[in-house]
């Protein structure tokens, strides 16, 4: 299982998507490559045992690759050391990492061309060390023939050249890890993490398959940052859209939470026979409507996101002032994790600036969601960009009425029973918001329909059983196609 | 291209208990008979308790049955391989229609490679009988949508829920 900054490092949705998989395909082994921004983080999860390992991939806060690993061996490193020296990178690294560099500026012509530089690199920082190899004159030297001296990026500040030069330094890293065998890979984002994906599948003939929750590509668009120039917006565009794009290229099956997605998968190229939509499913013993003990009035709008620019927290405040001046016995309580400290900061003032401070609650991570549901008069999920959300579809098993935004595949889940407003319109929350508040039989009405709507649809038997017969799909399609191939032959 | 190294940690962690695993790769060390006994054995104990599994086993030993002794020899073991197939198929039927159609066209597959003709056309119309009726109510999701000014969303034939 490929994982990146998630699983069983981050709680989110991606994450509990990788745990109820893993927890519950109890009949298969799993071992989880995890990309994470720094070391010696601490676990989330408690992994199942049908893990066999984790190997986690830290792209920064380490001198050396591999370095914070109980396999770490001086004398390997000292040997790996040793052996790397300026000729050799001249010789063995250099022509890949000019291919590589070519592919991404151009966001990928050649899928092949891209995974063999790709392979090859891996090859050479497998048995060289990755810190000398990048820190040589001879990287430095590929990276201005083909980023600084470029015709287009050229153009661009030397120093955002050099930031560039450096983060790609370090996703190199990923390519200096030796990667476990295993029967099939599945990545559970469309990322860097999906490189040893590729790689084995090359290497070895492992099926890779991808589930899709938010369109990767799709998100990073909305990320990028806005103090940056056009050409180096595009520099990042076209380097998230190689990376997307050999990911689709060699993945047996692309398998997004919803059709949504769909649309955008076709777009870079995935061809239609690849893709098949899995929607997730949720555990409905746990996820149902409960007594708790919240006794007073307030009118609870309950969101569950981490705290972050992709999940709409500015407009949902926003929102809130409206409506707290029409229905000051409405309160809001999020749950969930910070993960963009700056961003949180930002919410604070403006929470302050509005006066909302005893209206709009923050109140961190959650181990019982579907407590905070049950607390909750109405589920709101303001997102900007979302794959298929738990969020949406365990507060409908509560039988809450939920108003979400119309992004990813959250008018899949919702259907008709919810309320859909359009993402970034905090003046189209609020009157959602109000036009549940404002009428109790309708909240309660749609609360039920949603309910039965899930339980038919979303439920964790189906949502396991089409995951464990993709595996034994590709793996399958893997010896038939060995049976043709044979009798052709 | 360069085949991975193997070194000794990657070894330990990778797959030194599932016996499938083991076959797989004392066929690619060549050890053909030894993959095929341990396919077998594997097939065999997890027919009832996993089909799938089992299907996939016994695919996987026909397949070396047939490079190594011919496609007749390889019959009987086709025929068990559909079978498990097909009981996966019937299994799932109720919780996952579309891995059913899956199993099915599998078990339709190995039954013609078995010889079993009539059986493998009866398999592919249960599946595109089952195919026809999940894929029925398919709607498209269009990749960028248009909104009416004031937030109102324009939607296909159903706008009773949008604000």
């Amino acid at each position: 299982m490929l994982c990146e900054g998630t699983y069983p490092f981050y709680r989110g949705g991606v994450s509990t998507w990788t745990h109820n998989l893993i927890l519950n395909l109890k009949d298969y082994e799993f071992f989880v490559l995890s990309v994470t921004p720094a070391p010696f983080l601490r676990r989330r999860y408690d992994l199942p045992p049908n893990v066999k390992g984790i190997l986690d991939i830290p792209l920064w806060g380490t001198e050396f690759a591999k370095e914070h690993m109980r396999e770490f061996k001086f004398r390997d490193f000292l040997s790996r050391n040793l052996s790397t020296d300026e000729r050799k990178i001249r010789k063995e690294f250099a022509p890949s990492l000019r291919v590589f560099l070519d592919e991404i500026k151009h966001g990928c012509r050649d899928p092949r061309r891209l995974a063999e530089a790709i392979c090859e690199m891996h090859v050479f920082l497998t048995k060289h060390d990755h810190r000398r190899t990048v820190r040589s004159e001879t990287f430095w030297n590929v990276m201005r023939e083909e980023l600084f001296n470029d015709r287009l990026y050229g153009y661009t500040k030397l120093s955002y050249m050099i930031d560039f030069s450096r983060i790609l330094s370090h996703i190199l890293r990923l390519l200096s890890y030796e990667y476990p065998y295993a029967d099939l890979s599945h990545s559970s984002v469309t990322a860097f993490c999906g490189l040893p994906g590729i790689i084995l599948k090359i290497e070895r003939d492992t099926p890779y398959l991808i589930t899709e929750h938010g369109v990767y590509f799709r998100e990073r668009i909305l990320d990028l940052p806005s103090k940056s120039s056009i050409i180096e917006r595009m520099l990042l565009i076209n380097l998230y859209r190689a990376i997307v794009q050999v990911n689709y290229y060699y993945a047996d099956k692309v398998l997004p939470v919803c059709r949504f997605n769909i649309n955008w998968e076709r777009e870079l190229g995935v061809s239609e026979e690849k893709i098949e939509v899995i929607y997730n499913g949720i555990n409905i013993e746990r996820f149902k409507p409960l007594k708790t003990n919240a006794k007073d009035n307030l009118k609870r709008i309950v969101v569950m996101a981490r705290i972050d620019k992709l999940k709409g927290i500015m407009n949902l405040i926003e929102a809130m002032a409206k409506v707290s001046k029409h229905h000051p016995e409405a309160i809001c309580e999020i749950y969930g994790p910070i993960s963009d400290e700056a961003y949180f900061k930002t919410c604070q003032r403006k929470i302050k600036s509005l006066n909302l401070e005893d209206k709009v609650l923050f109140m961190g991570p959650t181990d019982k969601p579907e407590l905070a549901y049950n607390r909750a008069y109405v589920v709101v999920q303001p997102s900007l960009s979302e794959g298929f959300p738990f969020t949406v579809i365990e507060a409908m098993a509560c039988g809450k009425p939920v108003i979400a935004t119309d992004v990813g595949g959250v008018s899949e889940a919702i259907d008709s029973f919810g309320v859909i407003v359009p993402p970034r319109s905090s003046i189209a929350l609020a009157e959602g918001i109000m036009k549940v508040l404002e009428n109790e039989e309708y909240a309660e009405e749609i609360g039920g329909k949603a309910r039965r709507y899930v339980l038919e649809r979303f439920t964790y038997k189906e949502f396991l059983e089409n995951y464990r017969r993709v595996y034994l799909e590709v793996l399958s399609e893997k010896i038939w196609r060995e049976i043709i191939e044979w009798q052709r032959s | 291209m360069n085949k991975i190294s193997g070194s000794s940690w990657i070894d330990k962690i990778s797959g030194d208990k599932s016996r499938w695993f083991k076959a797989n790769k004392l066929e690619e060390e060549g050890k053909l008979e030894e993959a095929v006994e341990l396919y077998l054995k594997e097939a065999e104990e997890k027919r009832h308790v996993s089909p799938g599994i089992s299907g996939l086993c016994y695919l996987s030993a026909a397949k070396i049955l047939m490079k190594t002794r011919g496609r007749e020899k390889a019959e009987s073991i086709f025929r068990k391989a559909a079978e498990s197939y097909e009981k996966y198929a019937e299994k799932v039927l109720s919780s996952s229609p579309s891995s059913a159609i899956w199993g099915y066209k599998m078990a339709s597959k190995c039954y013609a490679w078995s010889g079993e003709y009539s059986k493998s056309e009866e398999m592919i119309k249960v599946a595109e009988a089952l195919s026809e009726k999940i894929e029925g109510g398919k709607r498209d999701y269009p990749l960028f949508r248009v909104f009416k000014k004031g937030g109102n969303k324009q939607r296909d034939g159903k706008g009773s829920n949008a604000v």
